[in-house]
């Protein structure tokens, strides 16, 4: 076993002509292996065999394409869950990227949809199925998300957003809609939830989208965050007047007001169709320079 | 960080290195581990898809559990677990069947396979020493050195064995025997 | 379109006015912006950037003016823009962050993309730390970060805000040979209070103080605007705007020199003093 390595410290070398034998399938199985065990301790030997490598230039290529090939692994992002589920149903790399970079969409909101949802519905079945709380506060679910999915005081990169081709309202429509498809079917389940709903316990969902219509226009003209704002104050500002005016018990009175009705849920489905009218004649407002969503710093 | 130039890291400096997300350290690791296993890999697969596939997943898989090592072992032998086994990893998500002719084991060993592995490792290694274990080897059938080669030399366990070389893992454990025996026989 | 025409831009926050009829050309090569902290640089910047709108005035980038959608959209796509302070996801790696941008920018294959963003921080010598999240990084880091980023794509337009803020010298001359490796074919734009930077890498500097221009020309131009200003004596000199003890021990004045006084050559920066020195005393540039 002339040139072949023993166990113990690597204090001897495998000959070069061992290694290059190796290096090409050669070796009966017993010597292989004894390389094999000395390769693994003697970083000598494995530099010698590595310069082998290096000097057959096929070899050699074709282990820098791999190495490339690893570093593309490697420095694909980190999607996570949402992720996953997001490419999963066909949407491209880009977009996903772009739609999970939503401050909203962190897990955070997420969790917060949760806990109003869960107080809103505890508060429903304490009261027997009333759920005059419920129907108030779900259409404001995604007013919350939709502020938050834009702009100077919300998104850490918004100058950078701003100075780049990727036109900001589609970045902020593209979030708009992954801030609805997580928080509408959340909000329908949790009304479901309720005893004795039925189509009753949706009918906040037309309303919702009317607000997010008029949110959608009113960004036009001032930054999401403060159209959402604006557009959930005239929600809540609404109900308080139904609430004080109410004969006789005020939960009922909100139950029977006005958005709830037939002709309410019509206008506010028009409402919506409207807002995103409007958006979509005024969108290149929203994506020129100095537009009021960037606030001075 | 390292940097071009800075000296010699040895590989569990660069491992650690590796661990906080310096990719210089991987290729620094890559160019020193890839060769020889890829002359590794290659003398148990004949395929260079399989083999190249093999290779990318370990290095993918050394960035993002570098922080697993535990320093028992030297970084060589670390690698080469993962790399053998993402290897028959490939294979059975390239639904390889065996190459190796199946052979019919007779005989049923009542030891865990465990026993089986740690005892023929003893064997060899007590005598590897004395020279002529490498004509013991080599006399072998193809088909016990092969079973030899995976779980002795590979430190695969018997259900990794049968997936390298695809065949039943109670063949495997059959092959064994005989091949300790054999072994013992041309040694004695 | 390596060319930007800044035309009468003024610009007021609330109300306080940031910038004041602000007129100059940026053409092919390096042209340093330089002033003091607050002097409207970065509002410049961000107007040129498109980022801002001017409340009065006009900027062209080459022929196209940023007045409709399609042209506004042209003129993003070739210009690349680090702000001094980006705003980052902090648990964003450096190639998270850098992709990012790359997505904004529209590289929309993945392929391409990367091999871009790889290209970028290769050019800021951030292998090392890619895959570290960006909150991990120094300073200096941070702001290699932010210029790889207004690399991505080669822009023909490259909007930097002081880019050598946070740097250690090493740092510094490795960003100065990036810079003059880009070409005489991009206009370049170096927001700075550093003369250093403009005397390394600029053609062309524009001084700005209080949101005016102050200065327009060639660094040896605004260095010979302080020729037979600036003279050496052994103490304190009665006619000096700014003295400062040199390197050899001896007084270094800029002002005007009594006769017989010892002149010397004057540099940059002493011309940049000179100009802001100026306005301390209450006098007025021409």
């Amino acid at each position: 076993m002339d040139g072949l390595p023993r166990t113990g410290p690597p204090n001897w070398h495998a000959s070069t002509a061992v290694l290059e034998d190796y290096s090409r399938c050669g070796l009966d199985v017993a010597r292989a292996a004894s390389v094999e065990q000395h390769l693994l301790t003697c970083a000598s030997c494995r530099d010698q065999l590595a310069r082998l490598v290096a000097a057959d230039g096929a070899a050699a290529r074709e282990l820098d394409e791999l190495w490339i090939d690893v570093v593309d692994i490697i420095d694909r992002p980190r999607v996570g869950v949402a992720g996953r589920l997001i490419a999963g149903v066909g949407v491209p790399d880009h977009i996903t990227r772009v739609v999970l970079a939503t401050p909203a969409l962190r897990l955070s909101w997420i969790v917060s949809i949760l806990l109003v949802l869960a107080f809103a519905v505890g508060a429903a079945l304490r009261t027997g199925g009333n759920d005059a709380l419920l129907l108030a506060v779900a259409p404001l679910i995604p007013l919350a998300g939709i502020g938050s999915a834009y702009g100077a005081g919300v998104d850490p990169m918004h100058e950078l957003v701003r100075a780049a081709p990727l036109p900001g309202s589609r970045i902020f429509l593209l979030r708009s809609i992954a801030v609805l498809v997580t928080a509408v079917p959340l909000t329908v389940a949790a009304s479901l939830l309720v005893p004795g709903g039925g189509p009753a316990a949706v009918a906040w969902l037309l309303p919702s989208i009317g607000l997010v219509g008029a949110t959608l226009a009113l960004s036009t003209w001032c930054s999401p965050r403060t159209a959402a704002a604006t557009a959930a104050s005239g929600w809540l500002a609404g109900l308080a007047v139904v609430w004080l005016r109410a004969a006789g018990s005020p939960t009922s009175a909100i139950l029977a007001a006005f958005p709830f009705r037939p002709a309410g849920q019509a206008l506010f489905a028009a409402l919506g169709g409207i807002g995103a009218l409007v958006f979509s004649l005024r969108f290149a407002r929203f994506d020129a320079p100095g537009g009021r969503q960037v606030e001075v710093r | 960080m390292i940097r071009e130039g800075d000296g010699e890291w040895t590989d569990e400096e660069l491992l650690a290195a590796v661990a906080d997300g310096d990719r210089l350290a991987l290729r620094r690791l890559y160019e020193r581990h890839a060769p020889w296993l890829r002359i590794r890999l290659q003398r148990r697969c004949a395929d260079p898809t399989i083999v190249h596939d093999a290779i990318q997943d370990t290095f993918v898989a050394v960035w993002r559990s570098a922080d697993r090592y535990q320093g028992s072992g030297s970084v060589a032998a670390w690698i080469w677990g993962i790399g053998v086994r993402r290897l028959i990893g490939q294979f059975r998500r390239n639904a390889r069947v065996g190459t190796l002719p199946l052979f019919d084991g007779t005989g049923v060993d009542t030891r865990r396979p465990d026993d089986i592995l740690a005892s023929a490792e003893e064997l060899v290694l007590e005598r590897v020493e004395h020279g002529n274990l490498a004509g013991a080897i080599n006399g072998l059938s193809p088909e016990l050195r092969a079973v030899v080669q995976a779980t002795v030399l590979d430190g695969l366990t018997t259900r990794e064995a049968s997936r390298l070389l695809g065949i039943p893992p109670g063949t495997v454990k059959t092959r064994m025997m005989r091949a300790r025996r054999e072994l013992r026989t041309a040694l004695t | 379109m390596a060319m930007v025409d800044v035309d009468a831009v003024s610009k007021r926050f609330g109300r306080t006015p940031v910038l004041d009829a602000v007129s100059m050309r940026v053409g092919p090569g390096v042209t340093g912006m330089l002033g003091p902290n607050g002097a409207g640089k970065t509002t410049l910047l961000r107007i040129m950037a498109t980022v801002l709108a001017p409340d009065s005035g006009t900027v062209r980038f080459g022929d196209r003016s940023p007045t409709s959608a399609d042209a506004l959209h042209a003129i993003r796509r070739d210009l690349g823009y680090a702000p001094q302070e980006p705003g980052f996801y902090p648990d964003f790696t450096v190639f998270e962050f850098i992709d990012y941008v790359a997505i904004l920018k529209e590289l929309d294959d993945r392929r391409a993309r990367h091999d871009e963003v790889r290209r970028v921080i290769g050019l800021v010598g951030l292998d090392e730390v890619a895959h570290r999240p960006i909150r991990k990084l120094s300073g200096g880091m941070r702001r290699r970060t932010a210029v790889a980023q207004a690399l991505l794509g080669s822009p023909s337009v490259l909007l930097l805000d002081e880019p050598t803020a946070g740097l250690d010298p090493e740092q510094r001359l490795r960003f100065r040979s990036l810079l003059s490796e880009r070409g005489d074919d991009r206009a370049v734009v170096l927001a700075t209070h550093q003369t250093e930077d403009v005397t390394a890498l600029c053609q062309h500097v524009v001084v700005i103080d209080h949101g005016s221009v102050r200065f327009d020309g060639s660094p040896p131009a605004l260095a010979e605007a302080a020729r037979g200003r600036v003279w050496v004596s052994d103490g304190p000199e009665p006619g000096a705007v700014l003295t400062w003890i040199d390197g050899t021990g001896r007084h270094r004045h800029i002002g005007d020199p009594p006769s017989g006084a010892t002149l010397v050559d004057p540099t940059l920066e002493d011309g940049y003093l000179l100009l802001m020195g100026r306005d301390s005393r209450g006098e007025r540039a021409a």
